[in-house]
């Protein structure tokens, strides 16, 4: 049989489909065929198994391979290795399914942390349940890895939160691995769970506040987590809610302990995994003096890409530049305001940043401005003691957010940051220790220093009055902004007709500068509030905008004032007339529709 | 950006060498996507595999990659790597039901309407070896429609032919694979 005989079959056979009944079946295959018995044998057969074969593929519009068990084909892919991954690589992580750890049965590997593998388990004895069983990499101080952790067992014990998974147990595998027993939680990272779900920011404000709320609990017992990130915070369903769970306490510490130089940065790739959730102190005193502030601050960066989707320093930045560089930019780079890294992204980031939060762009970035920035802020400061005190703290000023009450968190004031930069140019500024230098060292030395003190005091009195000053004159050019940018908003809303919108942002506007955006903006607003007959509002947009032609001497206000005329005796005001200087008869005769454009 | 957009834009742009990184990319996007299903779910659950690899699209690029480009690639490496994992899968299934020895499945020994979701998929990927030297284009069908769980409309955009097209080539390959399962192969 060749090629263009199967061809011809299978084109008949294909358009024979279309005739449901034998009798029409036949007719239309006899027309095609045309006595040629080997084609229409051909055809008969096709068309003979065709039912058959559909059902075999279980047709129902689309083809479907059969349902599997979710186990069995997750454990197909999961061990299918050809594709990505190296029989090394399998090697060191598969051996383990199937076999006993302590009283501990191996079921399915779950997931894979920076430092180590996580396993579905059975627990045999005493109790019969499920737990997750974490073994740590290969290359750790089995030893001292389960030493340390028993030291922090009691207080891992007395740890009891809904919002936490406890930690159960910690011993060696055979194999002198270190591993951690704890509680099985199912879930998904907190991360993934509100993008996945779309929670818009006041739902994930809602759910960090839990978190928060955990690791308070944890923190009042006496324990800090000290690896706080995405992957170790897992939502679960509970009764239809999201409920988060704090997994893995205790670990990082057991596992890290002592960090040296040499030993941290590979510890970033292989333990901490994300140095973008590190704390300063943590990159810089290698985990030896960290306190629970340490676990504020990773909150804080928690916050910041639940808000952003963005950590205030991405990981390949911080990795990217070496050990020392990693901690200079932890210590010293002050990460952008959420709501101002949300505006350098790119338009289609931006959109599905706003998708993923159920809000539109501008919105968005307007609910980040202001309070939640601070509160962010707050968290990262790079000093742990003007950070939140405690994670509860945090929390509650969320809470406050939530319920529109102030905050305490504030941006920084010019006072703080002179004292940093005090505190980093010690050697000028830093008269104290330097007058105890100069007692011991003579007379004269310690005159020459005392000037140079009272010198640096002077610069530092003066330095301070000038802050001051420049805190109050930085409020008002800061509320001036703030304005300008809601106008620089609502001209781009009234560009895109969306002008209720426009409308609610200059109803914030308090200080205005004149410009001619402004101008124009308030001009479209008036108008709009005019033609809907909304004549109070309509009159507090012009009013403002005969305020803005007044400081600029706007060669528009003639035309603004003619506007403006109707609405205001349309208000039952009359101020305008004594601007004209005119009887009111002046104003009547000027029919309001004749001014405002697009007027029906 | 994952990576795998990052990869697709690539493709969009005509890096040559950007299909290549695909497959592993999507390989362990369908594996994180299972380890998470299966966390999620209880154990009970049965999923489709072609349902797997539509979640792991929306999950990497959703809808906003209006690139039909990228999309054709994507699909084309999930519905390849679904193949080989099924297909793995069924072997080693397959020899754990023959003793673990290392013996081949006869095709010819097996009556089609008896075979499970197992057999069928091998019994597929056998024939379609040869389909794929007789007729490409068809085989390329096959892959997107049977490991791929694409719509004939899909299908279409990412081969670029006609729907028409896309359907007859599918009712052919169902009925030729069909009499080559069933019958002796010649």
């Amino acid at each position: 049989m060749n090629n263009a005989q199967t061809e011809l079959a299978e084109e008949i056979f294909y358009s024979a489909l279309e005739f449901k009944t034998p009798a029409e079946r036949g007719a239309f295959l006899e027309r095609k065929c045309r006595g040629d018995g080997g084609l229409r044998a051909l055809v008969e057969r096709l068309l003979a198994c065709q039912p058959d074969a559909e059902k075999m593929f279980q047709e129902g519009g689309v083809a479907r391979l059969p349902l599997m068990p979710l186990a069995e084909l997750s454990q197909s892919i999961e061990e299918t290795p050809r594709l990505a991954e190296t029989v090394e690589a399998l090697a060191s992580r598969d051996d383990f399914i199937g076999t006993c750890i302590g009283p501990y049965k191996l079921l399915q590997r779950i997931g894979e942390g920076g430092c180590g593998v996580v396993y579905m388990a059975e627990q045999q004895w005493p109790v019969r349940r499920r737990v997750a069983v974490k073994i740590i990499k290969l290359g750790m101080d089995t030893k001292s890895v389960v030493s340390r952790f028993e030291a922090e067992r009691q207080a891992l014990a007395m740890m009891d939160h809904p919002n936490i998974a406890r930690v159960l147990d910690a011993g060696a595998t055979e194999s002198g691995r270190p591993y951690f027993v704890m509680e099985l939680v199912r879930g998904v990272k907190i991360t993934e769970y509100c993008d996945g779900s779309e929670l818009d920011t006041q739902q994930r404000l809602k759910l960090f506040i839990q978190v928060c709320q955990a690791i308070q609990h944890a923190h009042q017992k006496g324990v800090i987590h000290r690896d706080i990130k995405p992957s170790n915070i897992l939502v679960t369903i509970i009764d239809g809610l999201p409920v988060p769970k704090v997994i893995d306490f205790g670990i990082a510490k057991a596992v890290a302990g002592r960090l040296t130089d040499n030993t941290i940065f590979t510890a970033f790739e292989q333990f901490v995994g994300t140095p973008a959730y590190m704390s300063p102190e943590q990159a810089v005193m290698s985990g030896v003096d960290v306190d629970t502030r340490s676990d504020i601050y990773s909150l804080g960066v928690l916050l910041y890409e639940l808000l952003t989707g963005r950590t205030p320093f991405e990981t390949k930045e911080l990795l990217e530049r070496g050990l020392e560089g990693l901690r200079r930019t932890l210590q010293e780079k002050e990460p952008q305001r959420p709501s101002v890294i949300v505006t350098t992204l790119q338009g289609s980031a931006l959109a599905q940043l706003a998708h993923d939060r159920r809000a539109e762009p501008l919105k968005l970035i307007t609910l980040l401005r202001g309070d939640l920035d601070w509160i962010v802020i707050r968290a990262l400061e790079k000093e742990r003691s003007r950070r939140y005190e405690t994670a509860n703290g945090l929390g509650m000023d969320v809470q406050r957010f939530l319920d529109n009450e102030p905050v305490t968190a504030r941006p920084p004031s010019r006072i703080y940051r002179l004292q940093k930069l005090v505190r980093r140019n010690q050697a000028t500024f830093g008269a104290g220790g330097m007058i105890a230098l100069a007692l011991v060292g003579g007379l004269a030395l310690s005159t020459w220093f005392w000037r140079e003190e009272r010198q640096a005091r002077k610069q530092a009195d003066l330095a301070t009055q000038q802050a001051l000053a420049a805190e109050q004159q930085q409020a008002r050019l800061r509320r001036e902004a703030e304005d300008h940018e809601r106008i620089t908003e609502a001209a781009y809303l009234v560009s895109q007709n969306r002008l209720e919108e426009a409308d609610q942002l200059a109803n914030q506007v308090t200080a205005i500068k004149p410009s001619l955006e402004a101008e124009s903006v308030l001009r479209a607003l008036g108008q709009w509030h005019a033609l809907k007959g909304q004549w109070t509002q309509a009159e507090a947009r012009f009013n403002l905008l005969l305020e803005v032609d007044q400081k600029d001497n706007s060669w528009a206000i003639t035309d603004d004032l003619l506007m403006a005329g109707p609405i205001q005796i349309n208000t039952g005001i009359f101020r305008v007339m004594s601007a004209f200087g005119g009887p009111p008869s002046l104003v009547f005769v000027i029919p309001p529709t004749r001014y405002l454009p697009n007027a029906p | 950006m994952s990576d795998v957009t990052l990869v697709l834009d690539a493709i969009s742009r005509g890096d040559a060498e950007a299909p290549e990184k695909l497959l592993p990319l999507v390989y362990n996007e369908l594996r994180n996507l299972a380890a998470a299903r299966m966390v999620q779910e209880s154990a009970g659950h049965t999923l489709q595999p072609t349902a797997l690899v539509h979640e792991a699209w929306l999950r990497l690029v959703g809808d906003q990659q209006q690139n039909w480009k990228g999309r054709a690639y994507f699909f084309a490496a999930a519905a390849e790597a679904m193949r080989r994992i099924l297909v793995e899968h069924a072997r080693r299934k397959a020899r754990l039901k023959h003793g673990g020895g290392q013996e081949r499945l006869n095709i010819d020994d097996l009556e089609v309407p008896a075979t499970g979701p197992d057999e069928q998929v091998l019994l597929v990927d056998e024939v379609l070896a040869e389909l794929e030297t007789s007729n490409p284009e068809r085989a390329r069908v096959v892959v997107l429609k049977f490991f791929g769980g694409m719509t004939n409309k899909e299908v279409a955009d990412t081969l670029g032919m006609g729907e028409r097209s896309v359907d007859r080539h599918w009712v052919c390959a169902k009925a030729w694979l069909f009499q080559k399962l069933r019958t002796p192969a010649q």
